[in-house]
């Protein structure tokens, strides 16, 4: 192994990797100031080809995560007006949760989900969890048990909430827009029963709502399609109901324009959607847990963009003459 | 620490083995990554098919026919044969014979769908979209206001043709030849902003939330129209009208670099969700909870079979 030839091959490396110690020191995070040196006289001998990247990038999510900097993140308009819907909500009223999405984007929107739900819970609100996606009725019982059973209900023994009083899990429901269309005008038609199969007239978490007219709130955690943009078409444009939901970050932008047009009352996108509401709420979770490890992978990866196409041009010039 | 049972217990070991075995593919394409890879397919068809059975089947049509113990009969739930019966047909495609089959019952969701879809995705995507552009450009409250945030592109396209027929003493033909067919566009912009900057002046209170909203509202005027206009390819890119489609394209490509900005987020997000699972359920639970000697001999192993299948893979081509 040619160590002094890897050197001179990956001297952007350690260029980038001494630009962000020096941006750690300057936000005030020196904590991995040293171990961004060590990266750059280690890596290079240890891993000379392309998947260097992946290694450093594992180290900037997994060192942040064992040695927390809690560096401060901003809670964005998006967020907050969904906060503040469910803070203006009379205590007991209905919300309706819509699991649409499985364990591949578990990480990013089940800490939306508990997030949510824990609020949800504080202010007393009846929950309906339902799924587009046959995955999601598992995440929907996880994350009850999660929030209510393992939680809630543990810290709050005079206030319990209860199965089928309080709380119901619909089963799941394939055909995405059409049952969300169906839901407007009957919810005995498309759930005769719940997932304990219990007839759902005979369940007291489902009183007064016989279609999607009497849900006060819904809140549609999506992954893809059917999801959030079905709830939007049926529950916000034709049913006139209050939507708001949890997107992965690929697809957070594309509901922008929903928000500014004021069909979606609030987004969270990806973990930081999630990170954002845990603040509000006051109970941090995973989601901000993981914030200082998304913050500084992105750091690396800005670097290593910028370093990147500063090589790229200075190669080209090279080149050139 | 809560005290995991034997079956938790053996599923996180579980889970964490297959994530460090689809990690491995960072690395080189390997066995132990297809064996992590099937299994999560099969498995996940596997749990779809019984949620499918439980959750859509039983309940939805064979309740419905066979009412427990035969007690109520309806008419009404012989109605789902229908839908059963498409079901079956759709079936038929496992049959190469009777393939054609399944086209009706696909035929029958697509028709459904689509007359569902177009007049929803029409309502939702477009004509919400387009009023939510429809946006006051001096973003101000009060009475005379009101007025001049409607009233005012049109007053200051007016204005702004006036000054400039006095100033170039030639009439709106020529300069609507010589600039080309966005003229008018062009001067309701520069109209818009020249109103925008007179009336942040005269009220000095409401000078922030004026300033953010009318910003918004003229970048947003000016992206959806230069936008437009980079999608409109009935006439060359040339000229005035040129210029308006790369500023249209500046705009795409803003939008391009926030997707990949998000799409970089949910990437490490993901990353971030199995580190925290590797850290804190599988190291400080499972591996404090298992026995220290089992723990020793499983890690081992793992990094026996792990380190084995890279030596065994490392002359094969990078993936």
């Amino acid at each position: 192994m040619d160590i002094k030839q890897n050197f001179s091959n990956y001297k952007w490396l350690i260029l980038a990797m001494l630009v962000i110690a020096a941006i750690l020191v300057a936000i005030g995070a020196p904590t991995l100031v040293p171990i961004c040196v060590a990266i750059a006289g280690i890596v290079p001998v240890l891993v000379p080809d392309r998947r260097m990247i992946f290694l450093l990038i594992a180290v900037f999510v997994v060192l942040p995560l064992m040695y927390p900097m809690y560096l401060d993140t901003d809670v964005t308009p998006e967020v907050k007006s969904m906060y503040d819907a469910i803070e203006e909500l009379e205590s007991g009223s209905v919300i309706l949760m819509s699991f649409d999405f499985d364990p591949a984007t578990r990480p990013e929107l089940y800490p939306a989900a508990l997030a949510f739900m824990r609020h949800s819970v504080q202010r007393g609100h009846r929950i309906i969890t339902m799924a587009l996606w046959p995955l999601g009725v598992s995440l929907a019982e996880e994350a009850v048990r999660d929030v209510i059973i393992d939680d809630w209900n543990v810290e709050n023994p005079d206030r319990t909430y209860e199965y089928g009083q309080d709380y119901v899990h619909l089963p799941y429901m394939p055909g995405g827009i059409v049952v969300i269309n169906q839901l407007i005008t009957s919810f005995d038609e498309n759930f005769p029963r719940d997932i304990r199969n219990t007839p759902i007239e005979d369940i007291a978490a489902m009183r007064g709502v016989t279609n999607l007219m009497d849900i006060d709130f819904v809140f549609a955690l999506s992954s893809g399609d059917p999801g959030l943009r079905d709830w939007i078409m049926g529950g916000a444009d034709r049913a006139n109901r209050r939507v708001a939901g949890a997107a992965t970050a690929v697809a957070a932008p594309e509901f922008y324009p929903y928000i500014h047009a004021g069909q979606l009352v609030g987004l969270m996108g990806g973990l930081k959607g999630a990170s954002e509401y845990e603040e509000l709420i006051g109970i941090l979770g995973t989601a901000t847990a993981g914030m200082d490890a998304q913050s500084l992978a992105h750091l690396a990866i800005i670097v290593f963009i910028i370093v990147g196409n500063a090589m790229f041009f200075m190669d080209r010039r090279r080149t050139r003459f | 620490m809560q005290e995991l049972a034997t079956a938790d217990l053996i599923g996180l070991w579980i889970a964490a083995i297959l994530t460090l075995f689809i990690f491995s593919f960072l690395y080189k394409d390997n066995p132990l990554y297809k064996l992590a890879e099937h299994l999560f397919v099969g498995v996940s068809a596997g749990y779809i098919l019984v949620r499918a059975w439980n959750d859509v089947l039983v309940p939805q049509l064979f309740q419905r026919i066979w009412v427990p113990g035969f007690r109520e009969f309806t008419w009404e739930g012989l109605l789902v044969v229908i839908p059963a019966a498409l079901a079956i047909m759709m079936l038929m495609r496992l049959v190469k014979s009777a393939a054609w089959i399944s086209r009706w019952p696909l035929a029958f969701i697509m028709g459904v769908t689509s007359g569902l879809y177009l007049m929803m995705f029409l309502q939702t995507n477009a004509l919400q979209q387009i009023r939510a552009t429809m946006v006051p450009f001096v973003a101000a409250e009060g009475d005379w206001w009101h007025i001049l945030t409607y009233l005012g592109p049109v007053l200051a396209l007016l204005v702004f043709i006036l000054v400039a027929m006095i100033a170039l003493r030639e009439s709106i033909e020529v300069l609507y030849r010589r600039w080309n067919i966005l003229l008018p566009a062009y001067l309701a912009v520069a109209g818009i902003i020249l109103i925008y900057v007179v009336a942040v002046r005269q009220t000095p209170d409401e000078v922030a939330l004026i300033q953010n909203e009318s910003f918004n509202n003229v970048l947003l005027f000016l992206g959806v129209l230069s936008g437009l206009v980079y999608f409109f390819f009935s006439k060359a890119h040339t000229g005035a009208f040129g210029v308006t489609a790369k500023v249209g394209i500046y705009f795409l490509m803003m939008a391009f670099g926030a997707s990949f900005g998000y799409t970089i987020m949910a990437r490490i997000s993901l990353l971030i969700g199995r580190s925290q699972f590797l850290i804190n359920e599988w190291g400080q639970e499972a591996i404090a909870q298992t026995p220290p000697t089992v723990s020793i001999v499983l890690i081992a192993a793992l990094v026996i079979t792990i380190v084995g299948v890279a030596i065994r893979v490392r002359h094969e081509p990078t993936a």
